[in-house]
């Protein structure tokens, strides 16, 4: 079911009205950069992308179909360019030098009288989902974080229902491993 | 089922059906080792529902919205046409001014270079002026003007030479004659 809202701004967009395209950019923003901070994990790396999927999105707006949900295309271009910098050799580079910020700055909006232990797990998570491959990052992001269906993650990622499922399936299974291990570290140092 | 079966189960389980989450319950109940496994994903589970609920957020949104239009607006200049731009740019009163003072710079020096180059060229006699001779730039009509006032100059003085010698003798009106008639040319 395509987006009606979004096709009259679009359609507006495409007739050249910036302020168009800037109700799009205020209304996808907040997921679009959600998703690029939870694959690349650092907040000013996923504002770059984010800036990135916009503009593409200007960009390539004339070849929008109205048969496919423009969030679906959005998460299309931000899980892809950020495989991409996943890919490069330069984040490689950095990756053990620079990690996830910290769960205090990731989540500010969480109360201080929140239990630690949610805090924790969350930070421990991020840097978990860091050891995943990007592919099976992308997976898990999409779908244990933001609820998009196994159908949509196939059309967003050109991957077949089977490779979906399959990259779903030992992402968990990793990210299970590593809290499990987690726990039994810290099980292990309070004894 | 077996307990791989069920594994993959327990990791997939979102994505059975009833009938297969029902069987895989069943089994998890009868099974340590896949319940341990359930115990696991439950911890994954839960740190995505929390992950969920507070989703990240850019330091500053209005920020990155202005810096997203910026590059946007940059890009759709750049599409524009070239002539375009440029009539867009004129207008500009920066641009406006300062054109209007070239103009007015350039249109001064050339009236200072003609009015100069009239002044060096055009011969300084009474003669040329007077018979309202427009030679001052043609080379070729400023030396026949110049030839012809020379000899005219040097038939004046031989007339008076003549006119002084001629006083204590007769026949002078002659010579007044010639010399009137070649200063009316």
């Amino acid at each position: 079911m395509p987006d009606h809202p979004d096709l009259k701004i679009i359609e507006q967009a495409l007739a050249g009205s910036t302020a168009a395209f800037r109700t799009l950019v205020e209304r996808h923003q907040p997921f679009v950069y959600r998703v690029a901070y939870r694959i690349v994990g650092t907040g000013d790396d996923a504002e770059d992308i984010t800036q990135e999927a916009f503009i593409r999105l200007w960009k390539n707006l004339a070849r929008y179909r109205s048969e496919i949900r423009l969030t679906t295309w959005l998460y299309k271009i931000v899980t892809n360019l950020c495989l991409d910098f996943l890919r490069s050799r330069q984040h490689r580079s950095m990756k053990n030098t620079v990690g996830l910020e910290t769960h205090e700055k990731m989540y500010s909006d969480v109360s201080a009288d929140q239990p630690l232990i949610d805090g924790e797990l969350m930070a421990i998570m991020n840097r978990m989902t860091n050891e995943l491959s990007p592919k099976q990052k992308a997976v898990f992001v999409l779908r244990d974080l933001e609820d998009v269906s196994m159908q949509e993650i196939a059309e967003v990622l050109s991957m077949n229902a089977g490779q979906v499922k399959s990259n779903l399936y030992y992402a968990r299974k990793r990210m299970s491993e590593m809290i499990s291990a987690y726990y039994q570290t810290k099980e292990g140092t309070k004894s | 089922m077996k307990c791989s079966e069920i594994e993959k189960c327990l990791y997939l389980y979102t994505e059975l059906t009833a009938a297969e989450q029902e069987e895989t319950d069943q089994h998890v109940k009868t099974c340590a080792s896949c319940a341990k496994i359930k115990e696991r994903m439950d911890m994954v589970r839960y740190a995505t529902a929390f992950q969920q609920r507070h989703p990240p957020r850019p330091a500053h949104e209005a920020r990155l919205t202005q810096k997203i239009m910026s590059a946007v607006n940059q890009l759709q200049e750049s599409r524009k046409p070239v002539h375009d731009r440029f009539h867009r740019g004129l207008f500009m009163p920066l641009l406006r001014y300062s054109l209007a003072g070239l103009s007015a710079i350039l249109i001064a020096f050339f009236i200072g270079e003609y009015a100069y180059t009239t002044y060096r060229v055009r011969p300084s006699t009474q003669h040329t002026i007077a018979q309202g001779d427009h030679a001052e730039l043609n080379i070729a009509s400023f030396h026949q003007v110049f030839i012809s006032e020379k000899r005219n100059h040097q038939h004046k003085t031989a007339s008076i030479w003549k006119r002084i010698r001629d006083s204590a003798h007769p026949g002078t009106e002659k010579c007044m004659e010639c010399f009137n008639g070649s200063s009316k040319k």
